[in-house]
This record gives C-alpha cells, sequence and structure tokens, in this order.
C-alpha cells in the first residue's frame, strides 16, 4: 500500500526527517507517535503530495510519490492537522464541493460515511465556521471521505478536541477497515496509540520503533515500578538518585520507575525510600505502556548519539 | 468541466455569502464615478483677478468691465497702486494680476503699442498657463472693440492670420465627457483586480488551499474557476457604469457598443490574470494588497485619464505600452466619444489579448500545487 525508503527531508539547515523507512499494509490503521515537532506533519504533507522529500524515494499504491502524483491524488483523502474547510458554507456545501472537485457526487447513504454523516446531519445547514471543535473535525473526516479515497491520511485529526468526541472519532476510523481503506494517522497521544494495529514511534525525525502496541510494550527491556504516596512529588528526587534506577519520571500522581536490575522487587525500593526518611509508601509492579516504551527509546536514542 | 463547475459554484457562493464585497463590488464603482466626475474639472473657472488701472481712463474702465463680463474670472479689485496687488499675489489672495499702464489710451491712440503687464502665480503651472491664455484672449479682443473708438482703423491690430477652430467629438468642451470612459475603466480595474488579488492568497491563509492542491484539480481548472466569476462580475460593472454615463450624466455613448464589449472582456481577462498571479505569488493577503496597489497606482497615473499620455517622456510612453488602462482609456474613449470601429483599434485589441495570454499563462506556470521548498 504505502512503501517509505530512506526518506528525508531538510529545510535549510534543519533536518525535519532522516532516512524514514516505513510500510503500511492495506486495511492497516496505522498510527504514527510523536511528540510535536517530531516531524509527523512533514511526512504527512510530502505522503499527499504537498512537499517533494529531498531524497529517498515512497510510492502509494505503487505509484511514484514524484512521478505520479496525480495518480495519487485521486485515492488519497487528507485531513491536514489544522481545520480547514470553508468556514462560509455550509456542512453539506463544504462536503458537496469536495466530493464534486473529484468529480464524485456526494451520496448520503454511501456505507463509507453513512456513519459520520449521521453525526453531522442535523446541522447539515450550519456554516462549517460556526462548529464545535469535535463536530468540525467530523466533518472534515466527512470532506476527506467524500470522494471514496482508498488511503486516508489524518494529520493530529482530534488534537484539542474533547475526550468524548475523541472516543467517537477513534470508533469512527477503526469501522472503515470495513470499507478497505488503509489509514494512516498521527496523533500526540499516547493513549490513542492502542487504538491503532500498528503504530510508529517518531522523534526528531527519525522513526524509533515499528510495531503493533503490544510488539512495542513486549519490547521493553527493563523492570517496571509505579511508585505512589501522599507526597508523590517529594519522591521524584531521591528516586532518581537510587542507584539501580534507569529513569523515572512522574505520570499524573503515580511515579514510574524503571529499573535495569531484574533483581530488584518491591521491597527493596520501599526500604531504600525508608532510609530517605519517606514513609507509607504503595509501590508495585507494571506493565509497560506506549508512553514508558517511548521516554526508554527516546533515552538510549539519545545516548547513541552522545 | 464538472470540475470547474463545482469551483464556479463555490466561488459564487461564498461571494454572495460576503455582503462587504458585494457591496464593494456593487456599490463602490458607481458612488466614486458619481463623485470623482464631479470633483475632477481641468476647465478653470472663477480664477480670482485684480486689475492696476493706472491710466484711469475710459479704455482701461472698458477693459476692467470686460475681465467683469468673463466667467474664467473673478475681478475682486480695481486698484490705483500696483504694490497692494503685489502683496495680495504674496499672499495667495489673487491668482491673476492685470496692470495697465499710466497712458495707456494716449499712447495707442497715437498708433503707439503700449504694454500690459499679465502677472500669474505659477505655483501651479496648468493654472497659470490657462489663466494668463484666458487673460490675453480677453484682452486681444477689447483691443479689437475697442479700436474704432479711439480713430484706429479696424482691423490694424489684428493678425493676418484668422484662425477658427471646431471642437469634434466633444463639441461643448466638457471634461466629464473626456473622463468618464476612463474613470470607469480605472474604478472597475481597480476593485476586480484587487479582488482577485486577495483571492487565491485568502484560501492559502485559510489552509483551504492545501485541501485543494490535494485533489486532482489541475492548475487550469482551478485558475478559470478564480477568474470567472470576477469576469462576469466585472463585465457586469461595466455595464452599471456606462447606464449611468447614459442616463446620469447624458453623455451619449457613439460607438458600436458590441465593440467596446468584446474588449472589455479580453481587458478583463488580462486584469483578472495579473490579479490572480499576484495572489499566486504572495503568503499573505497584506503582500498582495501592497504589490497589487503599487503596480495598479502606477498603471493608473499614467494611463492617461488624468494627464495625456502625449505629453509624457520618451520612456515613459514606451513603458505604457505595457499598461493595461492605457488601452483601456484609449479604446474606451474612441469608442464612445468617436465611434471607432475594430479596424481603428486592431492594434490595442491585439495588444491587450497578448497580453492577457502572456498573464493568464504565467499565473498558471506561478501555481504550484507542491511546495517548492529546498
Amino acid at each position: 500500500m504505502v512503501y517509505i525508503e530512506n526518506l528525508s527531508k531538510n529545510f535549510g539547515a534543519l533536518q525535519a526527517l532522516s532516512n524514514i523507512h516505513l510500510h503500511i499494509k492495506p486495511k492497516q490503521l496505522f498510527g504514527l507517535i510523536g511528540p510535536d515537532g517530531a516531524g509527523k506533519s512533514t511526512l504527512f504533507e510530502i505522503l499527499a503530495t504537498l512537499r517533494l522529500p529531498s531524497s529517498g524515494k515512497a510510492t502509494i499504491h505503487g505509484f511514484d510519490l514524484q512521478s505520479k502524483a496525480k495518480q495519487i491524488r485521486k485515492t488519497i483523502g487528507f485531513m491536514p492537522g489544522q481545520f480547514s474547510l470553508y468556514p462560509d458554507l455550509s456542512i453539506l456545501e463544504n462536503i458537496q464541493f469536495f466530493a464534486h472537485v473529484y468529480g464524485v457526487h456526494f451520496d448520503e447513504s454511501s456505507p463509507l460515511t453513512r456513519d459520520i454523516w449521521q453525526h453531522i446531519a442535523p446541522f447539515k445547514h450550519r456554516p462549517a465556521g460556526k462548529l464545535s471543535g469535535g463536530m468540525k473535525q467530523k466533518l472534515a473526516l466527512c470532506c476527506a471521505l467524500a470522494h471514496r479515497p482508498t488511503l486516508l491520511l489524518l494529520d493530529e485529526p482530534t488534537t484539542g478536541v474533547d475526550p468524548v468526541s475523541r472516543k467517537e472519532f477513534w470508533e469512527m476510523l477503526q469501522s472503515l477497515k470495513l470499507h478497505n481503506i488503509t489509514t494512516l494517522v498521527s496523533t500526540p497521544y499516547m493513549d490513542e496509540a492502542q487504538l491503532c494495529e500498528c503504530i510508529a514511534l517518531i522523534q526528531n525525525g527519525k522513526i524509533l520503533a515499528v510495531n503493533s502496541p503490544s510488539g512495542i510494550q513486549a519490547q521493553f527491556k527493563f523492570h517496571l515500578f509505579g511508585v505512589q504516596s501522599a507526597h508523590a512529588n517529594t519522591l521524584l528526587k531521591p528516586l532518581r538518585q537510587f542507584e539501580k534506577t534507569q529513569h523515572c519520571f512522574a505520570f499524573g500522581k503515580t511515579l514510574h520507575l524503571t529499573v535495569k536490575d531484574a533483581s530488584v522487587s518491591e521491597n527493596d525500593i520501599v526500604e531504600y525510600l525508608k532510609t530517605q526518611g519517606h514513609e507509607h509508601v504503595e509501590v508495585w509492579r507494571m506493565q509497560a505502556g506506549i508512553e514508558d516504551c517511548f521516554i526508554e527509546l527516546m533515552h538510549s536514542e539519545n545516548h547513541e548519539r552522545s | 468541466m464538472r470540475i470547474v463547475l463545482a469551483l464556479l459554484k463555490k466561488e459564487f457562493l461564498q461571494i454572495k455569502r460576503n455582503t462587504f464585497i458585494l457591496r464593494l463590488l456593487l456599490l463602490v464603482p458607481i458612488l466614486q464615478l458619481c463623485i470623482l466626475s464631479q470633483a475632477i474639472n481641468f476647465e478653470m473657472k472663477n480664477l480670482s483677478l485684480m486689475l492696476v488701472d493706472l491710466d484711469n481712463s475710459s479704455t482701461s474702465q472698458r477693459i476692467s468691465t470686460k475681465f467683469q463680463a468673463s466667467r474664467y474670472f473673478l475681478l475682486q479689485e480695481v486698484l490705483h497702486s500696483q504694490t497692494p496687488a503685489l502683496q495680495a499675489m504674496e499672499d495667495n489672495k489673487v491668482d491673476v494680476v492685470v496692470v495697465i499702464p499710466p497712458h495707456f489710451e494716449k499712447e495707442w491712440s497715437l498708433g503707439l503699442s503700449p504694454t500690459v503687464a499679465l502677472l500669474a502665480d505659477a505655483i501651479n503651472g496648468m493654472k497659470a498657463g490657462l489663466a494668463s491664455h484666458y487673460a490675453s484672449h480677453i484682452l486681444m479682443d477689447a483691443a479689437l472693440e475697442l479700436a474704432p473708438t479711439l480713430g484706429l482703423p479696424v482691423g490694424n491690430p489684428s493678425p493676418p492670420i484668422h484662425t477658427t477652430y471646431t471642437l469634434w467629438y466633444n463639441p461643448i468642451w466638457e471634461y466629464k465627457t473626456l473622463i468618464l470612459p476612463g474613470l470607469l475603466a480605472v474604478l472597475v480595474t481597480l476593485v476586480s483586480g484587487l479582488l482577485a488579488a486577495l483571492n487565491i492568497v485568502r484560501e492559502k491563509e485559510m489552509g483551504t488551499m492545501e485541501q485543494l492542491n490535494v485533489s486532482p484539480i489541475a492548475k487550469w481548472q482551478f485558475i478559470l474557476a478564480k477568474l470567472l466569476p470576477f469576469w462576469i462580475i466585472g463585465l457586469f460593472e461595466i455595464t452599471l457604469g456606462l447606464l449611468v454615463i447614459r442616463w446620469v450624466f447624458h453623455i451619449p455613448l457613439e460607438g458600436n457598443l458590441l465593440l467596446l464589449y468584446a474588449f472589455c472582456g479580453i481587458y478583463m481577462f488580462l486584469i483578472l490574470a495579473l490579479g490572480l498571479l499576484i495572489s499566486n505569488i504572495s503568503r499573505t493577503q497584506s503582500q498582495a494588497m501592497f504589490v497589487t496597489a503599487f503596480f495598479f497606482m502606477l498603471f493608473i497615473l499614467m494611463s492617461g485619464v488624468f494627464t495625456p499620455v502625449e505629453s509624457m517622456p520618451p520612456w515613459a510612453q514606451t513603458l505604457n505600452k505595457a499598461n493595461p488602462i492605457a488601452y483601456f482609456v484609449e479604446v474606451s474613449r474612441r469608442i464612445l466619444l468617436k465611434g471607432a470601429s475594430f479596424e481603428h483599434l486592431k492594434t490595442s485589441f491585439l495588444t491587450v489579448a497578448s497580453l492577457a495570454s502572456l498573464a493568464l499563462g504565467l499565473s498558471i506556470w506561478r501555481y504550484k500545487k507542491t511546495h517548492a521548498d529546498a
């Protein structure tokens, strides 16, 4: 479906993407996970034929990105990171316009868009500029699907959207698989990564890992403990000084402590904290989440570089 | 074609929804046409004049009556000393001072040629030129009329060659007749050119440009769809303007209107293609606005609406060969006032048509669906 080989992009001295290799299989829901500035949007723009790569190549449906851009444009639906529909046109006018531009007539009962259309149809005569954030994103998704593409490129579709709309949005994405649509979606939210079939972690223009979410978690080489107490923030400093500690970060009220040595037990940590004067501490073993893996990979990447 | 239609429908919907643009398109040019045509007038009337009569004879008094009767001059005062008149000119209170020297009547009746001094404030060169021209006309008239009363042979001081003139195409020397077609051209050009220049760049600012760029729209389809709505509106504006010229200002539209519309059609393509070219090059609306203002200002001031092209230096006249508005002003005047035929205007038609295709080609070429960064 999508093959990206050794793709690099630089803006002057800034290396936005370096040596990207990716392979996205048909009908896959593929997540591109990384913080702001990691290069996600640049990669999307290149795949959407809006920018040319500095080097390397990519093919979509077997069409080369640079020489066969015209053929590619017919088969992709692109939803940019920033809302970009006509605010002065109504929902229906926007969708009809984007369908017509592809020479297609928008069909309200098309199975592909029927579910999404049901969400926004009650407001179909409202100008797009007057919709809520979640509605706007659903409309944008509907516009991107109006011409029945086979590859959907969604750049941070849920950024700045409320949790309920986010959940609905992801449910829509998951149902698209039934309609033979391959989806590449980027997000800075690690919890959304779990909802993808395959994810690529990206940081500083480099792919750190590509695998299924569970595969990424299985690759976690260390041992993870959760640490909690009434004064969790005061524990961060002593835990980072603990000789067995690989790294330690706060995730909400819980501290995630990564340890290299398999022999370290919950009790060792409680005892150590006691010597530091911290009582009533709760420690338990935990399964690494995507975010733990990301931090771990980021650290080893930085380590290699230095 | 279906894609172009979809784009056209969208453009018209957006124009319809935007009441500001609607007002700008329909009201502003007509309003400006009415205001400017009333305000701008190159004919000099009511020039203030002082007469210094150092002769105090019946002849000098008759000359003074002549000036009083003239529709060009407002005779402020008749003085008998030169100093206060010169002071008044210094203080900007008077435009022209006519000095009749002492013993004027006597010298004249003796057959000598006495000199009348004509002083004009030349801060405004054109005004001074016209004022002295009008004043000498009145003096010559007076001389012809007064000669017999002084016993001088009639016709003796008159010039050996008598010129007579007829004003063609503008018989009553009405300035509005000359300026209105040109003004209409300038106003329609300004509004539609600016709107075209702001249009594509607005899509860039909104981000909708990216959505269009990832679609399979061909470049020519996009430019054509952007151009046609303003083309239609531009021609509609010209029609509205011509109606105002005909029925509000009662200026006869002599020529072949079909020929004029054919020219307007080609001309609007040129202006809109230039606007879209600017829009394609610019990154923000303010950038597009400044670039448009720069070029259109040059085009307008050099177009010949306000000053005759023939009086410009040769290099400026050469530069004007690439000035769309200059062609429009010339062609519209010649068709509307002179009733010129296609044969007379062939060169202008062909030049504007080739400029239009050049601008259109450039704007399609400059429209890039993929960012051209390094």
